[in-house]
C-alpha cells in the first residue's frame, strides 16, 4: 500500500485523448494502480486535449483553446494530477503555463495546475512511495524504452524501471534507451522517411535485447513502436507502465 | 557599411528584442587538485605529449633528440635561465640554429629556410594542470615557428610554473607585450579520416615535455 | 534545389553512410566522458550560457568596443552588412595586395558567404587547409557536418582522391594520408600571400580573435602569410579574457569530449615590431548577413550558439540523415534554426518541420540554447505551409476540446468508424492526411469504448 491509504486522498485523473480514444485499458489500468495505492481516484469528465499536438505543429491559437480548457477543468478540482504519459504532462506542466503566460485571467492557473501535475510514474515512486504488489508475468523479460518528454523535460527515467524492479520483472537495459523512437506526433506524418528510419533503428535494438515486452510511459511512443513491430511479425509485445504493473488486476 | 550605421541596426533589432533574460552565475568554484603537477603529468601524457622529469638541468640534454647529420633547430632565446649551458648542448648534439625572423620583403626566402628546421625549443609561460596544456605567449626572441612548423617540440617547463586550470593561467600571461598567445595540448592531430587518430598534421608531430623540478 | 522531401528520399535511397552515425555517435559518447569527467562542467555551461546572453543583451556595445581594440592593436575592422559587401572587401583587399594564393581555416561564415568562389573568380588559388576541408575542396563536394567535414568518407575514398588529384602512389593508411596532407599543404602555406580564418570568439576587450584547432593549420594560416583577415559572424563575441577562459572549458569537451583542443590560440593584431614571424596585416571582416533580423526576430537565442557541433552528434535525425540532405552550410539541430532564420523561412520551412522535437540537442547544448522552442516559434510563422487537410483537421480538433459534450459524442462516433473500418483492433491503410502513417507501420483502431464512457457506466 502507498501513502494514499492513509487518507484515501483524492487524485485527479488526466486520461488523455489518445489513451481516451484509442488505448483505454491504460487508463483502467491507472485508475487500478492508483486505487491499489490507497487513493480514490477522479475524473473530471469534461477533459479533453491537452493541446500538444497543436502546440507542437505551431497552431499557437489552437494549443491556446486547448490549454484553456484543459487548465479550467483541472483548477475546478483538488489534489494532485496524475497523467500517465509524459508528453501530455510535460505539456500542462511546462508549456501550458508558457502558452498562457500572456493572459491575464489564465496565467495563474494554469501556474496552479503545473504545480499540481505530475507523470504517473513520478507520482508513485516519489510521492506515493508506492510498492506494486507482486503479480503474474513476471516470467517475461521487459526493457524500458525512454520516452524523450518524460525523460528531458520531467526528468523521468529511473521510476518506472524501478517499479519494474520492485514488481519482480525481469528487466534488461535497452541500448540507446534514451534514443527518439521517430513518432514526434505530426513529424511521423511530415518526415515519414526519417520517422521510419528511426523507428527500424529502435526496433531492431528492442528485438536485439532479447526482451519479450517494451514498456514505456508514453501511449504515442508504444503505438508507432507498436505499430512497427507488427508490421514486421515481431513476438515483441508493447506495454504501457500502467499495464504491466497492474497485470490482470486492472 | 559605415560602423555606425551597421551599429545602428543591430541596436534596433536590440530594441524589440525577445532575448531570455540574463540570469545565472558569473562564478564557479576553482578548479583544484591535491597535486596538480601529478594531474599535469597524467594529462600531457593522455594527449601523446612525452613528459619527462628532471632534478638536474644537466640531465635536460639527454631528452634532446639527436640530430641526424646536421640538423637545424630553432630554439627561443633566453632558454638557458633554464637550463644553462643548453645552447652550447644543442650545437654539440648537432643542432644548427637557425635564425627564425621573416622579414617583410624576403619572407620567401625565409620561409624556405626556417621550413628546414625540425626541432624547436622553448619555454613555457604557464602550464595547465587539469589538461596538461603548454600556454606560450609569443615575442621578441621567442618564434611561433619554434612549436609550429618542427616536426619535434622540445618545452621547457619549470614544475613551479604549473596552475590548476584555464581560468588560473590568464593570470600568467602578458598579454599586452604580446600578438600572439597559444595554448598547446599534446601534438598536432586529428581525427577527420574514420574517426582514428593521426598526428603531426600541421605541427609538430612529437611534444616533449621537460618538468623541471 | 530540390525540396527538402526530395533530398531525404535520395539520402535514405543512396544509402546514407554509416561512417555518419557511427561518427556522431562517437563524438557523442566522448562528450559524455568528457563530462563525466569535469565536475565543474554543469556550473560551466550556466556562466557559458549567461556570458553569451549577456554579450547578445548588449551586442552593438560590445562591438563598438572590439572594433576600436582592434584597431589600437594595429588591425583593420570591416563591417559588412552582407555577404556581398564582405566579399568584395576581402578579394578588394586581395587584389591591392597582388595576393595570388590565399591558404584557409575552416570557417562556417565563409562558406556561408560562399567567398571560396568570389576569390577563385579573381583569379585568387584558394586553399583549404583542415584536412577533411582539403579533401572536400579536392573532392568538389560540400562538408557534411561542422567540425568534422568529412564524415561521410572512408579511407579508401581519400585514398582514391589523393592518388587521383594529387598524383600520389596509392595508400589507404590514414598515417600516410596524413602526411601526404601535410607535405602538399606545407608548401602551400609558404608561398601564400594571404591566410584566412574564421573566429571561434572574439574578444571585444582587446580586439582579439581566438582560433581553436587540432591539426595547426589555424596558428600556421595566420602566421606564414603576411596577411591574415579573420571573418566573423557580428555574434561570436566575449567580453573579456575570463569570459573567453568559461567558454574554452566547454567548448572542446562538447564538441569532440576533449579538454582542450591541441591549439587555442589567441590573436591580437598584427605582429609587434620586435616579433620574428607573423602577419603584417590583420583585417577583421565583421559581417551581418541576416544576424540583425534574427536578433530582432523571436528566435534570437540561437545567436547564443558557439558552433561546437554537440547537436548534431547528439540528433537522432542527422545521425539518420547525415549533412547533406539538410541543403545547407548549416546542418543538424542549429542548422534548422539558423538557416530559416538568416535565410528566410519560406524557402527553408521544412527544416524546422524535420524534427521530433526529442530534445537530446538541448540536453547537449553547451550554452543551453533551447532549440525545441525555437523550432515550435518557427513553425508558428509557417502554418501556411502545413497541409490544409491537416490544419483543418487540428482546427476542428481543437474546437471541439472546448466542447466536452460534443468532444465525447465526437469521439463514440469515431469509436463506431474505427470498428468498421479496422481488422483485428487496427487498421491497415488510412487515406488521405494520415497515409504517411500507414505507408510504415499499422494504426490501432479506435476502441469499442472510451475511457470516459467506461468510466460513467464503472458507476463509483
Amino acid at each position: 500500500m502507498g501513502r494514499g491509504s492513509l487518507v484515501g486522498m483524492p487524485v485527479q485523473l488526466f486520461v488523455t485523448c489518445l489513451v481516451n480514444s484509442l488505448f483505454p485499458d491504460v487508463g483502467k489500468a491507472t485508475v487500478s494502480l492508483l486505487e491499489d495505492a490507497g487513493y480514490e481516484v477522479q475524473f473530471p469528465l469534461d477533459q479533453t486535449c491537452c493541446g500538444q499536438p497543436a502546440y507542437n505543429g505551431g497552431f499557437e491559437g489552437e494549443a491556446r483553446a486547448q490549454a484553456r480548457q484543459t487548465v479550467d477543468v483541472l483548477d475546478a478540482t483538488e489534489g494532485p494530477i496524475v497523467i500517465p504519459s509524459g508528453s501530455c504532462a510535460a505539456m500542462v506542466i511546462d508549456h501550458a503555463p508558457e502558452l498562457l503566460w500572456c493572459d491575464a485571467e489564465y496565467r495563474e492557473k494554469a501556474e496552479r495546475v503545473a504545480k499540481r501535475t505530475r507523470e504517473l510514474t513520478q507520482f508513485l515512486v516519489e510521492d506515493a512511495g508506492f510498492e506494486v504488489p507482486a503479480g503474474d508475468c513476471r516470467g517475461c523479460t521487459t526493457t524500458y524504452h525512454a520516452s524523450c518528454h518524460a525523460l528531458r523535460w520531467l526528468g523521468v527515467r529511473e521510476q518506472p524501471k524501478q517499479l519494474l524492479d520492485s514488481a519482480g520483472f525481469t528487466r534488461v537495459e535497452l541500448e540507446g534507451e534514451d534514443e527518439c523512437c521517430g513518432f514526434g506526433g505530426l513529424f511521423s506524418i511530415k518526415a515519414p522517411e526519417i520517422s521510419a528510419a528511426m523507428m527500424s533503428t529502435k526496433i531492431d535494438r528492442i528485438e536485439a535485447s532479447g526482451a519479450d515486452v517494451v514498456v514505456g510511459v508514453d501511449v504515442s511512443c508504444l503505438m508507432h513502436l507498436g505499430g512497427g513491430l507488427r508490421r514486421r511479425d515481431s513476438c515483441v509485445a508493447v506495454k504501457h507502465i500502467a499495464e504491466i504493473l497492474a497485470g490482470d488486476r486492472a | 557599411m559605415e560602423r555606425d550605421q551597421f551599429l545602428g541596426r543591430v541596436k534596433a533589432a536590440l530594441r524589440g528584442a525577445q532575448l531570455p533574460d540574463v540570469e545565472g552565475p558569473v562564478d564557479s568554484p576553482p578548479v583544484t587538485f591535491e597535486d596538480p603537477v601529478e594531474r599535469f603529468v597524467e594529462m600531457a601524457t593522455s594527449v601523446n605529449a612525452d613528459v619527462v622529469r628532471i632534478r638536474s638541468t644537466a640531465d635536460a640534454v639527454d631528452h634532446i633528440p639527436a640530430s641526424a647529420g646536421r640538423g637545424r633547430s630553432i630554439a627561443w632565446d633566453g632558454l638557458d635561465d633554464y637550463v644553462p649551458g643548453i645552447y652550447d648542448s644543442l650545437a654539440a648534439a648537432g643542432w644548427e640554429r637557425a635564425d627564425a625572423t621573416v622579414g617583410a620583403g624576403s619572407w620567401r626566402v625565409d620561409h624556405q629556410r626556417i621550413g628546414t628546421a625540425t626541432l624547436g625549443v622553448t619555454a613555457v609561460d604557464v602550464a595547465i594542470a587539469a589538461t596538461g596544456s603548454l600556454v606560450l605567449a609569443h615575442g621578441a626572441g621567442r618564434p611561433r615557428s619554434a612549436s609550429l612548423t618542427v616536426e619535434h617540440h622540445v618545452a621547457l617547463l619549470p614544475v613551479t610554473r604549473i596552475v590548476n586550470s584555464l581560468e588560473a593561467a590568464v593570470a600568467h600571461v602578458d598579454w599586452e607585450g604580446t600578438s600572439n598567445v597559444v595554448a598547446i595540448t599534446g601534438p598536432s592531430r586529428t581525427g577527420d579520416i574514420e574517426s582514428i587518430l593521426t598526428l603531426g598534421v600541421h605541427g609538430p608531430r612529437h611534444l616533449t615535455i621537460v618538468l623541471i623540478d | 534545389m530540390t525540396s527538402f522531401r526530395d533530398r531525404v528520399r535520395d539520402a535514405f535511397d543512396e544509402g546514407v553512410p554509416v561512417a555518419i552515425d557511427r561518427g556522431a555517435r562517437g563524438h557523442y559518447e566522448k562528450r559524455v566522458q568528457a563530462t563525466a569527467a569535469f565536475p565543474q562542467m554543469e556550473q560551466m555551461r550556466d556562466r557559458a550560457r549567461r556570458i553569451r546572453a549577456d554579450v547578445i543583451a548588449h551586442l552593438d556595445e560590445h562591438l563598438a568596443t572590439f572594433a576600436a581594440a582592434v584597431e589600437a592593436h594595429g588591425g583593420t575592422a570591416f563591417f559588412a552588412a552582407d555577404a556581398a559587401e564582405a566579399n568584395e572587401y576581402i578579394v578588394g583587399l586581395a587584389r591591392t595586395e597582388g595576393v595570388s594564393r590565399a591558404v584557409k581555416v575552416k570557417s562556417m561564415v565563409t562558406e556561408e558567404i560562399e567567398l571560396n568562389p568570389v576569390l577563385e573568380a579573381a583569379g585568387i588559388e584558394v586553399v583549404e587547409t583542415d584536412l577533411g576541408e582539403f579533401i572536400v575542396q579536392l573532392a568538389g563536394e560540400k562538408p557534411s557536418h561542422i567540425i568534422a567535414p568529412v564524415l561521410h568518407k572512408d579511407r579508401y575514398d581519400v585514398a582514391e582522391l589523393f592518388a587521383e588529384k594529387l598524383g600520389v602512389e596509392y595508400s589507404d593508411d590514414p598515417s600516410q594520408l596524413n602526411d601526404i596532407a601535410r607535405t602538399h599543404l606545407r608548401e602551400k602555406f609558404l608561398t601564400a600571400e594571404m591566410g584566412i580564418s574564421g573566429v571561434n570568439f572574439a574578444v571585444a576587450e582587446d580586439g582579439s580573435v581566438v582560433l581553436v584547432t587540432n591539426e595547426g593549420n589555424g596558428r600556421l594560416c595566420t602566421t606564414a602569410p603576411r596577411i591574415h583577415v579573420a571573418v566573423m559572424g557580428m555574434e561570436r563575441l566575449v567580453r573579456d579574457r575570463h569570459d573567453l577562459a568559461v567558454m574554452l572549458e566547454v567548448l572542446a569537451r562538447s564538441a569532440t569530449g576533449q579538454g582542450l583542443s591541441a591549439y587555442s590560440n589567441v590573436v591580437s593584431g598584427p605582429r609587434r615590431p620586435a616579433e620574428p614571424d607573423g602577419p603584417d596585416q590583420f583585417h577583421v571582416v565583421i559581417v551581418d548577413n541576416g544576424r540583425s533580423a534574427t536578433l530582432g526576430s523571436a528566435v534570437a537565442e540561437i545567436l547564443y550558439c558557439i558552433r561546437c557541433g554537440a547537436c548534431l552528434n547528439a540528433c537522432p535525425v542527422y545521425r539518420h540523415l547525415g549533412g547533406h540532405a539538410y541543403g545547407s552550410v548549416y546542418p543538424g539541430p542549429i542548422g534548422k534554426v539558423i538557416t530559416p532564420s538568416l535565410f528566410g523561412l519560406e524557402e527553408w520551412h521544412e527544416l524546422p518541420a524535420a524534427s521530433s522535437l526529442c530534445g537530446a540537442c538541448k540536453e547537449v547544448c553547451p550554452v543551453r540554447i533551447d532549440i525545441p522552442k525555437l523550432l515550435v516559434e518557427l513553425r508558428r510563422q509557417s502554418t501556411d505551409e502545413m497541409q490544409p487537410s491537416i490544419r483543418r483537421g487540428l482546427a476542428v480538433f481543437a474546437w471541439l476540446s472546448t466542447k466536452p459534450r460534443l468532444y465525447r459524442l465526437a469521439t463514440r462516433v469515431a469509436a463506431l468508424f474505427g470498428r468498421m473500418w479496422s481488422r483485428d483492433g487496427w487498421l491497415r491503410r488510412i487515406p488521405f492526411a494520415l497515409r504517411g502513417w500507414t505507408g510504415e507501420r499499422d494504426l490501432p483502431a479506435p476502441a469499442k469504448q472510451t475511457f470516459s464512457d467506461w468510466w460513467r457506466n464503472r458507476g463509483t
